[in-house]
């Protein structure tokens, strides 16, 4: 009897048990199932890959700002918080904003008004400045009484991070308006890159591959990762590319290989967008993220003929493929 | 009267059957979650127990009563995700397991990688998250390549990973514990009684995420998670959550960390953290502490691009699938 088989009988002893109250359910073949996706994925190196249509481009997605909420349940109040970006560097000005929502909850009121607190934390207990947001139209407030209660915040040369290297900063919020009181903590990235883009870029096809390349400068020796997403010029992604180099201090021109056959099974001949790049510091953790740079490079037009047609063939994603055929078979 | 040769016969086969299920099955290799000390790495007990509640064994149970091989993986759970002892030890033995060595308490899988062996990873909590820093610092252009282990060979070895309860994109539970909340939210279960440094670095902030330090998964990882409240605590958590991991974190979800989604609106396979590899499996009507000890036999439903099918097409989402099954015997009936 093949596991497949007792799998089978074990599945449908578990699903006639629950025959009357449901429909009869069939689990999918999970083995077979990876096993289609890692052919298909084998098609593709690591180092680039398609983007699914409607895909949201994963540079931006990532860096977005993150919004911390706590409360609101039952039409209770609700704390939001964010800053104005997930990284930055030394001499930049954090915008910090925060949102009440006093809820719909009968015994909302009573509360006075709402007294809006932000620390900033080098860790989970070491606060290094604390400052009031207030929603009084001034400053950094845009509106007043619209419940967005602002701040901003310089960061200071002291608390920064040696070159190359990163730090997360707790951001520890709290709000109280003598009735309710709110705290979470959300945070962004403190980063001193050790190399950046120097805003030149070419293109040139190269063994059936698309080559961006970036020209960047390096201020002490390290690894360094570059990635980017190629789009439509209306602004729909198409691929994702990564590499990661060891660099000397200096100037020097680095690749960025977008696999052929995606461009290739486009079928378009119109030229592409460099639609995010972004150069960090690795090597140590956090990295050191880099600014994203935007539509910085539009390629020339290429046909579809000048790129490969070879599938990469991944050996270890169409050795796992095999291995998952046994599994689902037994 | 029974005929003993026979009965020879009959146990010998069995056992010839048993083995032969080992051999065709994966070896599952469990990972566990965060941790308020460090048991689990210095006692193997501990980390086998992590999967036990009374009589209830989630290793037994998902390995259809041991018929599948397994290693049971222990790490430093106070520690960030990506430290050589939570990431860099789980690499370690992950590797050690596809290499035929035994886990502390002896068990080891029943095929090598070299003797054509394939092996999942199954991962609760925070384990989800050390399972996506590895997968994707797997190869030469990633951000955090081999960081401290051999991430390139435990990808390369291992078919898929299972997730339940994953904390993929943080938790809203690590925020309140780490911004020292008052009222409903100041009681978490378990891993979050405070800010240690692994809780600090499972917040939904950006600057925390796995995805932040990792690229799209080498192997694929499939979802699973619960929905069933921890009174108190899921008040701070946005939408269906398992009273510890909001939905959006533990259906790997792009976007919001704390987004708002229920088993009909989870996000789907299109929208997720990283370009590829996440896909969702189920959910089921389990806590936290249920995902993983195999003690509360309930209600699953399938979720938007979910594993379940109705006469012959993917069922609906929210539709119950199962009416009394957990989460070990769902992994059970995977391979």
């Amino acid at each position: 009897m093949t596991t497949a088989m007792k799998g089978a009988l074990l599945s449908g002893a578990i699903l006639a048990a629950v025959a009357g109250g449901t429909q009869a359910q069939t689990l999918a073949n999970l083995a077979e199932q990876a096993a289609q996706s890692y052919r298909e994925q084998a098609r593709y190196p690591a180092w680039s890959q398609p983007l699914a249509r409607d895909a949201v481009n994963p540079i931006v997605s990532e860096r977005e700002p993150a919004v911390i909420s706590i409360g609101g349940r039952d039409g209770g109040s609700k704390l939001s918080f964010w800053s104005d970006a997930s990284r930055y560097e030394p001499g930049d000005v954090v915008q910090i904003s925060a949102k009440i929502d006093p809820g719909s909850a009968l015994d909302n009121d009573g509360g006075g008004d709402w007294r809006v607190q932000a620390e900033l934390m080098a860790g989970a207990d070491a606060v290094l400045s604390s400052l009031s947001l207030k929603d009084d139209g001034k400053g950094a407030d845009r509106q007043a009484g619209d419940g967005v209660y602002s701040g901003e915040l310089l960061l200071q040369e002291a608390w920064q991070p040696a070159l190359g290297q990163a730090k997360n900063m707790g951001l520890r919020v709290s709000a109280d308006n003598g009735r309710d009181s709110h705290r979470s903590m959300g945070g962004f990235l403190y980063s001193r890159p050790a190399a950046e883009l120097m805003g030149h870029y070419r293109d040139v096809v190269k063994d059936g591959n698309l080559l961006i390349q970036a020209k960047v400068e390096v201020a002490q020796a390290g690894r360094f990762h570059l990635s980017g997403v190629l789009a439509t010029l209306d602004a729909a992604p198409l691929a994702f590319a990564q590499q990661s180099f060891e660099l000397e201090p200096g100037q020097h021109w680095i690749d960025l290989g977008f696999y052929g056959l995606i461009l290739r099974e486009l079928g378009a001949a119109t030229p592409l967008q460099l639609q995010s790049v972004t150069l960090s510091t690795v090597g140590s953790m956090p990295n050191a993220l880099g600014r994203v740079e935007s539509n910085v490079l539009v390629t020339a037009p290429r046909l579809p003929s000048q790129f490969t047609a070879q599938p990469y063939g991944r050996a270890d994603l169409l050795e796992a493929a095999a291995r998952l055929q046994g599994d689902g078979e037994g | 009267m029974f005929n003993l040769s026979a009965v020879r016969r009959a146990f010998g086969l069995a056992l010839l059957l048993a083995a032969g299920d080992a051999l065709a099955a994966p070896c599952l290799i469990f990972v566990h979650g965060k941790q308020t000390d460090t048991n689990t790495y210095t006692s193997y007990t501990a980390a086998r127990n992590y999967w036990v509640n009374g009589s209830n064994d989630f290793v037994r149970t998902a390995t259809k009563n041991y018929q599948a091989s397994y290693y049971v993986v222990g790490y430093n759970g106070t520690r960030p995700y990506w430290e050589s002892q939570s990431a860099g030890e789980v690499a370690n033995e992950i590797v050690n397991a596809t290499n035929g060595g035994a886990d502390a308490g002896g068990n080891r899988c029943a095929q090598s990688y070299a003797q054509g062996g394939s092996f999942w990873i199954i991962a609760h909590s925070m384990g989800g998250v050390i399972s996506d820093y590895i997968l994707g610092n797997n190869d030469s252009s990633d951000p955090n390549y081999n960081y401290n282990g051999p991430y390139d060979t435990v990808a390369s070895r291992v078919s898929l990973a299972i997730t339940t309860g994953g904390a993929h994109r943080g938790s809203e539970g690590a925020d309140a514990v780490c911004g020292q909340s008052s009222g409903g939210c100041n009681w978490f279960a378990g891993w979050i009684q405070d800010c240690d440094d692994a809780t600090y670095w499972l917040r939904s902030s950006s600057d925390v995420q796995v995805r932040t330090y990792a690229s799209a998964p080498a192997k694929n990882i499939y979802l699973t998670g619960g929905y069933e409240a921890i009174f108190g605590a899921s008040a701070c958590l946005s939408g269906e959550d398992d009273g510890v991991v909001q939905y959006a974190s533990i259906f790997a979800c792009d976007g919001s960390a704390g987004a708002s989604y229920n088993n009909s609106n989870a996000c789907n396979n299109s929208y997720k953290q990283e370009a590829s590899g996440f896909f969702n499996l189920d959910a089921a009507h389990e806590n936290h502490g249920d995902e993983r000890d195999d003690s509360d036999s309930d209600t699953r439903r399938q979720i938007p691009d979910g594993i379940w099918n109705c006469s012959g097409s993917s069922c609906s989402p929210n539709t119950v699938v199962q009416s009394s099954m957990t989460t070990a015997e769902f992994i059970s009936i995977l391979y």
